[in-house]
């Protein structure tokens, strides 16, 4: 029997599995989906967005109308994000205090976590010798409408840059072993250490005994359980969610589920006169920082896609989107990213299916619509010959259903991570966050995946 | 010339080129679906979606091989225009959408083409090349 079961591989899973073994507890990490490594990450867009997402790439709100991308592969949604790593500020911290009756929700009390996550990996700026022109778009852009912007902090070693490495290709996964993912940082190091991990896995339910909890799945097509004194979920707001309302009453956890949000994105392209080769370089190396756009709850990213994924985005078909393939190579791309209301929800279906509900509130839509009308403007200050937004809306950030605090009413896990009515299982992923952030999660979850572990290894509260 | 897949029936496959050929007809620089022959690729997707879903689109495929090419390339500017229809309808027609494009899409821009064409891939003609850059680390 393992001390503890941790179900999920990404941020938060990884980081678990390296303090938890680093501590001496026999470990077993368990991930849906395959294992690849850098010689083996598939090279091609055809492949890894089917091999190394859920569901064959894309999963859906249950009106459809926003999709969203979760990695699905050892190490999670690390090994095909762009690898952000901002901290949150007193805004978000003040609120889910407020929220959560949580006290450690400061910048201070959370500053040792974020200190020691940052320890176990490199974070980098882009050199502004390597910008590309979608970024300079961006840039002239925010600037000519007095927004201010700043570098992003990507946590990556060494990409290549002076080579002229795309880093496109890494949204399947870093062939240099660059990206700072939990595969090459905690897992690694985890591993080494004794952690024992099972690939294609996927959990159904945790069974809490009370002197240990069973947990049930199929692995490779086959009914597996494994046993643990303690589990600790770590598979995100739709994996945690889905398997604890397999595993738990909604009469003793009425807040499973509830308060889903996921940073709603809205891309917008725009054709140039001369070529942009936004695929080409490192393709996302600012970002708008601006107080102003944080307490209008939105801000502006400087993204692009690869040609399959555009193609799918872009509006319309026939002979006029083929001729706007064509200018593949002269598009720009910016997006609106808001901080949405946290009113989503997660439910399964009778047949057991993962059903999301996430219906945009009159204010989230306020601030797509201003954020797209400014969007527009930057683009024309730039001098885009045709402006094309994209009817299809994202969530890349997937958060909340389980979240944290003080009262049992108003919460599913409590400060010490447990659920409230289970203490052997614990939760410790962003399905915790009480509401959005409005900024990117990746170090939080980090953070937050110290702090549970500090938590599970004291006792109680660290 | 391949005429079904492990997943495909030939009813279906040709289902696929019919509809990939009213999303991308081609033209004098760009192949349509069906000439590039990319549907013969179509298993490296069909192969990781859930079960329910990928029988759904099958069904949808065998169904477009029996409708004729006018009625489809309708069908196809319909659900373009469908995208903001309120009710169950709605959440169909976005979904069908999203589900036949993305497929087509992806396989048409892959650049992979059919063991029979010998004409340009769609990454030549659009310029598409990433890399990342490895030399440095080989030993």
């Amino acid at each position: 029997m393992y001390d503890f079961a941790i179900i999920g591989s990404g941020a938060a899973g990884g980081r678990l599995a390296y303090d938890l073994t680093s501590a001496g507890a026999a470990c077993v990490l368990i991930e849906a989906g395959l294992a690849f490594e850098a010689a083996t990450f598939p090279s091609h867009e055809l492949d890894y967005s089917t091999q190394m997402f859920w569901r064959g790439g894309l999963e859906f709100s249950a009106d459809a109308r926003l999709g969203f991308l979760r990695g699905k592969c050892l190490g999670g949604s690390t090994v095909i994000n762009q690898a952000l790593f901002d901290r949150f500020d007193d805004l978000v911290f003040d609120e889910w205090r407020q929220r959560s009756g949580v006290s450690f929700f400061t910048s201070a009390a959370m500053g040792p976590d974020y200190d020691a996550a940052e320890k176990t990996v490199e974070v980098k700026t882009i050199p502004e010798k390597y910008y590309r022109r979608n970024a300079k778009i961006f840039i002239r852009g925010l600037e000519a409408r007095g927004f201010r912007w700043s570098p992003l902090r990507r946590a990556e070693s060494d990409c290549g840059h002076e080579h002229g490495s795309d880093c496109l290709v890494c949204l399947g996964g870093c062939p240099r072993d660059s990206k700072q993912s939990a595969l090459v940082t905690t897992i690694r190091q985890a591993k080494a250490g004794g952690l024992r991990i099972e690939t294609e896995f996927e959990v159904h339910s945790v069974v809490d005994r009370r002197d240990r909890v069973i947990v049930q799945g199929l692995q490779r097509g086959k009914k597996v359980e494994l046993m643990a004194a303690k589990a600790v979920l770590a598979a995100g707001a739709l994996g945690s969610t889905g398997v604890l309302l397999r595993s738990v009453s909604l009469k003793t956890s009425p807040r499973l589920g509830k308060g889903f949000c996921c940073h709603p994105q809205f891309m917008t392209y725009a054709v140039f006169s001369e070529p942009v080769e936004a695929h080409k370089g490192p393709f996302q190396a600012v970002k708008s920082d601006d107080p102003a756009l944080r307490r209008a709850g939105y801000k502006f990213e400087n993204v692009f896609a690869p040609l399959g994924a555009t193609a799918l985005l872009l509006p319309g078909f026939g002979k006029k989107h083929q001729d706007l393939m064509k200018k593949y190579r002269y598009l720009a791309c910016m997006e609106v990213c808001i901080r949405e209301d946290p009113l989503g929800e997660i439910r399964l279906s009778k047949q057991g299916r993962l059903v999301i509900h996430k219906t945009l509130t009159a204010s989230d839509r306020r601030k797509i619509k201003e954020g797209l009308r400014l969007v527009e403007e930057m683009f024309h200050v730039a001098g885009a010959e045709r402006i094309l937004p994209c009817p299809q809306g994202f969530g890349l950030h997937l958060m909340g259903g389980c979240a944290i605090g003080v009262h049992p009413a108003a919460s599913v896990v409590n400060p010490d991570f447990q659920l409230h009515d289970h203490p052997n299982i614990y939760v410790a992923d962003s399905s915790l966050f009480p509401s959005a952030p409005g900024i990117n999660p990746c170090l939080s979850v980090l953070a937050l995946s110290h702090r549970a572990g500090r938590s599970i290894l004291s006792g109680g509260t660290p | 010339m391949k005429t079904s897949t492990r997943y495909l029936t030939r009813n279906q496959f040709r289902g696929l080129n019919k509809i990939g050929d009213a999303f991308i007809p081609g033209d004098q620089d760009l192949p349509s679906f069906s000439a590039c022959g990319c549907a013969r690729h179509a298993d490296r997707v069909l192969a990781y979606l859930p079960d329910t879903d990928r029988q759904d689109l099958k069904m949808l495929l065998a169904l477009f091989r029996l409708l004729p090419r006018p009625f489809l390339a309708l069908l196809v500017r319909f659900l373009e225009r469908a995208i903001n229809t309120p009710g169950r309808i709605g959440v169909l027609l976005r979904l069908a959408r999203l589900g036949l494009k993305g497929l087509i899409m992806s396989l048409y821009y892959s650049g992979e083409t059919g063991e029979d064409y010998t004409g340009p891939s769609s990454l030549a003609v659009l310029g598409y090349e990433v890399r990342v850059y490895l030399d440095d680390l080989r030993p």
